[in-house]
């Protein structure tokens, strides 16, 4: 039995192979990251979408994955488009004062 | 009648999803309401491919029904977003417009430095000139601009802070006016500030944008021009005193 299985091998609870797409970008110690993929994404379809992309490129890919999948849990209804829509209201606000403050010393 | 919506059912033609998973679409199928049978299928491919439709029905099961149309919505933007962009999907846009909130902030706090140092300046002149009229009639002293609406600030800024440090300081407590220093002061009237500003670490130019900030709101409400007459030469002192500290602030 492989003791340092990545997180992705032990949720799936599979054997760990040395060529695990999975293991460099989730790691055994934080469990939660590929949890959180494979709720939304499912562990075919990030697989799918890392080997699809150049080694150097698969952490980044991986992360954006993770985060998108937070959004999702945190807001089943919206998930990252909520945030995104939250960013516009504040640069809409952040604009609106600063052509406030401007008018205000010309 | 297939609606413009949804076609599942059973009896009619498949939903866009069904279809595309070439399978029969039952009477509860949680994709029809929202994937028609004509432009469904390509509106679902992208979702299939990214999300799998699995994990969909899963999501949409988890959501309130009258929400589900929306979720559907923002998961198709984000299956097209990660097609599109295979590394980043929807994060990409979701950081450059982190970064140009961070940016307009950054822009807003560099205007109100420059308008609290507009202030000062005003300031800087208008206590010269009101220590010479304060000891010439201690009893009729003018107070420009501490009155008026304060969105025109060349009516007298200067006296408008003093007026609103003034206003503020009656609320308070005139008996214990002696006792104020500046930063107590600046804590006294700091307001909710959403731009958070009190990070800077320019105390100076923070406290000034604190007591524009206060000044905003407290200039409109200082006491009418006969209850000033009741106010003592201390007081007014005090409050000039205090003025004139903030400036040698500045100038250190």
């Amino acid at each position: 039995m492989n003791s340092s299985r990545c997180a992705a091998c032990k949720h799936l609870r599979r054997r760990c192979p040395s060529d695990c797409i999975f293991s460099p970008y989730f790691p055994s110690n934080d469990p939660r990251r590929f949890a959180y993929v494979h709720k939304i994404y499912g562990a075919s379809n990030v697989g799918k979408i890392l080997h699809d992309l150049p080694v150097n490129l698969r952490a980044e890919a991986a992360e954006s994955l993770f985060k998108e999948a937070s959004y999702r849990i945190k807001y089943p209804v919206y998930g990252c488009v909520g945030q995104i829509t939250m960013l516009h209201q504040q640069i809409q606000n952040a604009e609106c004062q600063l052509a406030r403050i401007r008018a205000r010393i010309a | 009648m297939a609606s413009s919506t949804g076609a599942g059912g059973g009896t009619g033609s498949p939903c866009g999803a069904c279809k595309f998973l070439r399978r029969k679409c039952a009477a509860d199928c949680v994709f029809a309401p929202y994937f028609c049978s004509e432009q469904g299928p390509a509106r679902f491919a992208a979702i299939h491919k990214v999300f799998g439709a699995s994990n969909v029905s899963k999501l949409l099961l988890h959501v309130p029904v009258h929400d589900r149309c929306e979720a559907v919505v923002t998961i198709a933007y984000e299956a097209q977003a990660r097609i599109r962009d295979p590394v980043y999907g929807c994060v990409s846009h979701i950081f450059a417009l982190q970064q140009q909130v961070a940016y307009l902030q950054a822009q807003v706090m560099q205007v109100k430095a420059q308008l609290a140092h507009n202030l000062i300046n005003n300031m800087d002149y208008q206590s010269s000139s009101s220590r010479n009229h304060h000891n010439a009639d201690n009893n009729n002293i003018q107070w420009p601009g501490s009155c008026h609406n304060n969105n025109n600030i060349n009516m007298g800024p200067a006296g408008g802070l003093i007026g609103g440090l003034q206003s503020q300081f009656a609320v308070q407590n005139y008996m214990n006016l002696s006792n104020i220093s500046p930063q107590s002061s600046l804590d006294s009237i700091n307001i909710n500030n959403n731009d958070g500003i009190n990070n800077n670490n320019n105390n100076n130019s923070n406290g000034m944008q604190e007591i524009q900030s206060s000044s905003d709101e407290y200039v409109m409400t200082c006491p009418p021009r006969h209850s000033r007459k009741r106010h003592s030469q201390t007081d007014l002192s005090e409050l000039q005193a205090l003025a004139l500290r903030m400036m040698k602030n500045e100038n250190c």
